[in-house]
């Protein structure tokens, strides 16, 4: 269709439909104002009416009602009738003749607390009428009635229509002239723009248009102009460009980069559209192959994402990245790693993309190397911090479990260590994460019997991944409710020894890979030393203990040997000196006078003085047995048994079997000790009527046995009381045998009495054999 | 444009702007509906069938409705207005229903109570009197004037140059009374000339005028040598010097409000204390309509018929209790 035309008839429809609305807008005005008015006057009589027939109404006088009425009708304007209704609902007056209209009283009914209503009436003779109802007083039921004709509007808004249809004609018809005037100005000028267009769209771009005038088709020539100039400058730099890209393509390609030109071939796919020879060398294919091949047939999978990114961002016209390091599929299957770095060319007239690759296969492979390494570096870093601290074993092995999961990204796995108790071997689940401890348990007793599990107790990590839904692991279910498939056994060992278990589940079968297989054998080397270190901890924990236990006897021991010292010396030698010294006094006293009799209690006193000797002897000995110094244990032994027990009514019984050889000072001097602290508990408490010491010389052995057949005692009892001073006898005899090396026994028996036993082994010695006597 | 021209011209132009077209049209139809008023619609009825006894059919009288009834002190319309707000704060108060009533000329409110059309009356105390004698009638409450009381007095007036200077110059003269049913204008009047020995037949001549103005006119015009009228109305016409006061009369119950002895006790209660609380100086003013006309200015106090004895006995006396058929004179 022509543009006069379309003027024309948009001029045409715009004239017709603002006519259309301002007849509409008019027309509603016209006929809501003069309604209003007619209302407004409706009810002006109404009210008038209802005034003036109230009293005479009331009053019973209906013929005046009826004048006043009449009177209305005939005076007012537009009045179709009116009517009176009194308090019983009964028409009393009205001005209609030969009777009243059937049922008009029920159309306009006012509500009970209504003054006034109004209510449009459709008459077939008469037309419209608005009957207007008003109360004649509030409170009452009587009802004055007016009835006015709306004739006149109707006939108001016809003029309106009328006057408004021919405003609308007489518009379209001048519209329709100046529109094909105006179209004409316009057109003709557009026609040789059209015709230069097209010159211009087959290529021709050597001449202006030219169009004299001041007005928006000159502006528009003039931009066609300017156009033009624009795509002739354009063709020529993009001439230029191709000749430069072509050699930059080949100067590239000298430095030894592969090149590829992709452009999207019409169906939505991107694919090659050029290589250079570097690229088929690369790729291992040929050009040929290469050509047309799509973009995703050479990237490897895990390169898609980067490599669609890249597309998307062509597509949207955003601006590409410079450099992404990506990994293409050679044809022998291998993987390459390349440096690509992309930009946006024209390629044969269109858009394409410029993919420029270098090869960082060996430099990748370095990167991921060392990565792996500080991984494994890292893990092992972590996995020291977690055991090196002041934590117990079961803290430690948590800890360094939870580590260890988060190193290699799994959630589950648990620790047992083994045990030996009483010659088997235990198995204590020390830590367990994401798994509950009696699952783990559960599977730790029953995995080893797996046929799938190649090496049960071996030192080497292993994969326990079985495809059998009989395997074990697969009732196991991991946190986040997967199952678990897989199962790495990596034993904690020092020096060779598997001293516990560390697993790690997955829901994976593949999840475990050779590097992680490889960073659990130095913590599972790492963990065994810990668990070495802490069960050291504990030994030199418990022989700490024992030590502070043993010094802490000594030192008692020494206060008791003090003590009993203090005692014989108060009880015994300070006594007896006392009763020397008075017996001295008394004796020089009686010399003056009594000679003889002096003479005679200084001989006492010189008695005396012997006992005192003897009884500091004893004391002195028992500090220290010179004998053993001058003539060695045996004599010592049988010297103090003889004596200690002349006094006491128990029959000594010595016998020294064997091959006897003299023994480092310290060992003699132990053995001693024992055998008198043996002596002198059968003297307190074994009321015993014989006591045996035997000594008994083996080859670089010795044992010695003091027995008695006394009443006996509750050993277990006796060792238990660990504050009592019989415990400490006991326990003193049984530490200073373990000083030296040798092992004590006590049996006893509340009918055979007790016997006491040292075992003692000791080295070749340099042979000190005792005399024949 | 004929329909082949138009069919002609749309096969011409193409789909799409045949579409547009159609968009274009639908657009303005909406317009112009819009624009166009919402039109009112019209009641068919034909006023040509006609009838001579139409009547609204449900417009019954309702039975649950307590009627007032009143005694006409002024134009019958002023008196409707001054009523209706009242009974509209009964409403409000008590929960009934209430419409005035409009005694009809050729009928009275005592008969009307009597004959329980009404079922309570504003009614003046000979009224009640009568109502009470003939129909059991019960007035429970009685208005307050101006000066908040209960009572009112009747004055005997004649022309500010009259010769009459005490009630027994009236004796053989002629007299102006109110309304035989009046109290002020009729029964204190004749219970003051009693109190002088002059009965009715001891006047010259009489006539009972319906209204207080009327009295007053009657006397001032010179047709009448004296009157019986409305105290406070003979006050203001005797300070503008158009009347002379010659005596005024003791003080007697006011008129009230009474009920028609079918009214259950509990509903005359309930109004009554409704009545009493009427505040029309207060909060209830701005709703009345020129309620100082009423007879009860300043509300309502209790009463009761002791309160009306003596009057019962002059109007007994006067003949004034008789029940006559129709119109109490």
């Amino acid at each position: 269709m022509k543009l006069s035309s379309k003027m024309i008839i948009i001029t045409m429809i715009l004239i017709v439909v603002m006519g259309l609305l301002t007849m509409g807008a008019i027309t509603t005005i016209v006929e809501q104002a003069m309604t209003q008015q007619l209302e407004e006057q409706g009810l002006t009589y109404a009210r008038m009416a209802a005034d003036n027939v109230a009293n005479p109404l009331l009053d019973g006088n209906i013929l005046i009602v009826q004048r006043t009425i009449e009177n209305l009708l005939q005076t007012g304007s537009g009045i179709a009738y009116v009517y009176v209704i009194d308090n019983t609902g009964k028409v009393v007056a009205h001005t209609f003749s030969g009777g009243f209209p059937i049922n008009l009283t029920t159309i306009n009914i006012l509500e009970a607390n209504q003054l006034t209503n109004m209510i449009l009436l459709n008459v077939q003779s008469q037309g419209l009428i608005r009957d207007v109802g008003v109360r004649i007083l509030e409170g009452l039921n009587a009802e004055v009635h007016v009835g006015f004709s709306q004739n006149n509007i109707l006939q108001w808004i016809y003029n309106v229509r009328k006057l408004m249809f021919n405003l609308t004609l007489y518009g379209v018809l001048l519209g329709s002239v100046a529109a094909l005037i105006l179209s004409s100005l316009i057109t003709k000028p557009l026609k040789k723009l059209a015709a230069h267009a097209l010159r211009l769209g087959k290529g021709d771009l050597e001449e202006d248009i030219i169009i004299r005038g001041k007005d928006e088709i000159v502006e528009l020539a003039l931009c066609l102009n300017r156009m033009r100039k624009d795509l002739f400058t354009g063709m020529q730099k993009l001439r230029q460009s191709e000749e430069s890209n072509r050699t930059l393509l080949e100067a590239i390609s000298a430095a030894g980069e592969g090149i590829a030109v992709f452009q999207d071939n019409g169906s939505q796919k991107t694919v090659m559209k050029f290589v250079n020879k570097q690229y088929e060398h690369l790729t291992g294919y040929t050009k040929e192959e290469l050509l047309e091949m799509g973009v995703n047939q050479i990237v490897r999978p895990e390169s898609r994402e980067q490599v669609n990114e890249v597309w998307n961002r062509y597509h949207q016209g955003l601006k590409l990245p410079k450099q992404i390091e990506i990994s293409i599929k050679r044809k022998d299957g291998s993987k390459l790693y390349v440096e690509a770095s992309y930009c946006t060319i024209t390629y044969e007239g269109s858009r394409a993309i410029i993919c420029i690759n270098r090869d960082i296969t060996e430099k990748k492979k370095t990167s991921l190397e060392i990565i792996r390494k500080n991984r494994e570096l890292a893990a092992l870093n972590e996995l020291s911090k977690a055991i090196s601290g002041r934590m117990d074993l079961k803290d430690k092995l948590n800890e360094a479990l939870n580590t260890i999961l988060q190193v290699l990204g799994k959630q589950a796995g648990w620790i047992f260590v083994y045990n030996q108790w009483e010659n088997e071997t235990q198995i204590d689940l020390i830590c367990q994460i994401g798994i509950l401890p009696e699952e783990a348990l559960a599977q730790t007793q029953e995995f080893q019997n797996c046929n799938h599990f190649a090496k049960p107790n071996s030192n080497s990590v292993q994969v326990h991944s079985s495809l059998s839904t009989a395997c074990p692991i697969k009732r196991l279910k991991l946190p986040d409710g997967t199952k678990a498939l897989s199962h790495v056994y990596a034993p904690l060992t020092y020096k060779g020894r598997v001293l516990g278990v560390l697993n790690i589940i997955d829901s994976d079968p593949q999840s475990f890979t050779k590097e992680d297989l490889n960073l659990l054998n130095p913590i599972g080397l790492q963990l065994g030393g810990a668990i070495e270190n802490a069960e050291l901890w504990v030994e030199l924990n418990k022989k700490e203990m024992l030590r502070k236990q043993l010094l802490n006897k000594v030192i008692t021991a020494q206060e008791e040997e003090r003590k009993r010292i203090a005692r014989e010396l108060h009880d015994e030698s300070s006594q007896s000196i006392a009763a020397l010294s008075v017996g001295l006094k008394s004796a020089i006293e009686i010399m003056r006078l009594d000679k003889e009799y002096a003479l005679a209690i200084l001989e006492d006193l010189k008695k005396n003085t012997s006992t005192i000797l003897k009884e500091l002897h004893h004391i002195i000995y028992d500090l220290r047995p010179s004998l053993i110094d001058d003539l060695g244990l045996l004599p010592a032994l049988r010297w103090y048994v003889e004596s200690r027990l002349e006094t006491t009514g128990i029959e000594p019984q010595v016998t020294f079997s064997g091959n006897p050889v003299r023994l480092p000072d310290e060992v003699e001097i132990t053995i001693f000790r024992i055998v008198q602290e043996s002596i002198t508990n059968a003297i307190k408490y074994s009321n015993a009527e014989n006591v045996y010491l035997g000594l008994e010389f083996g080859h670089n052995s010795l044992v010695v046995s003091v027995e008695d057949d006394g009443v006996g005692f509750n050993v277990e009892e006796s060792l238990d009381q660990k504050g009592g001073k019989e415990s400490f006898g006991l326990l003193g005899m049984r530490e200073r045998a373990e000083l030296i090396g040798g092992k004590l026994d006590i049996y006893s028996w509340s009918t055979r009495g007790t016997r006491i036993t040292l075992k003692l082994d000791f080295p070749s010695l340099e042979e000190e054999r005792y005399e024949e006597n | 444009m004929s329909m082949n021209k138009t069919f002609e011209f749309l096969q011409k132009v193409n789909l799409k702007y045949s579409v547009k077209v159609i968009f274009l049209f639908v657009v303005l139809s909406t317009l112009l509906t819009g624009c166009s008023s919402q039109a009112e619609k019209a009641i068919d009825i034909d006023l040509e069938n006609r009838s001579y006894t139409e009547a609204r059919s449900n417009s019954q009288e309702v039975t649950d409705v307590i009627y007032l009834g009143f005694d006409r002190r002024l134009e019958t319309k002023e008196d409707v207005k001054m009523y209706v707000p009242l009974l509209n704060y009964l409403e409000k108060e008590t929960g009934y229903q209430f419409k005035v009533h409009v005694t009809p000329v050729n009928s009275s409110v005592v008969e009307e109570l009597g004959l329980e059309k009404i079922q309570m009356a504003a009614i003046g105390t000979l009224g009640y009197l009568q109502a009470s004698e003939n129909y059991d009638a019960i007035i429970t409450v009685k208005g307050l004037n101006m000066e908040d009381k209960d009572r009112y007095k009747a004055a005997i007036v004649t022309r500010p140059n009259s010769p009459i200077k005490t009630i027994s110059d009236i004796r053989g003269r002629s007299f102006a009374f109110g309304d035989p049913a009046s109290t002020q204008g009729h029964l204190i009047p004749r219970i003051m000339l009693s109190q002088k020995g002059i009965e009715i037949s001891s006047l010259k001549y009489f006539q009972n005028f319906a209204s207080h103005s009327e009295v007053a006119n009657a006397v001032m015009s010179g047709r009448f040598e004296a009157g019986g009228m409305q105290d406070t109305l003979a006050k203001a016409l005797e300070s503008e010097g158009l009347l002379k006061i010659v005596a005024v009369s003791e003080e007697y119950p006011s008129s009230g409000i009474a009920f028609s002895k079918g009214v259950h006790k509990d509903v005359i209660d309930r109004i009554t204390q409704a009545l009493v609380k009427f505040d029309p100086k207060g909060k209830e003013k701005a709703s009345l309509y020129h309620w100082e006309r009423s007879e009860m200015p300043h509300g309502f106090t209790y009463a009761n018929d002791q309160d009306y004895y003596e009057l019962r006995n002059w109007a007994d006396k006067f003949g004034l209790l008789k029940k006559v058929e129709g119109e109490i004179k």
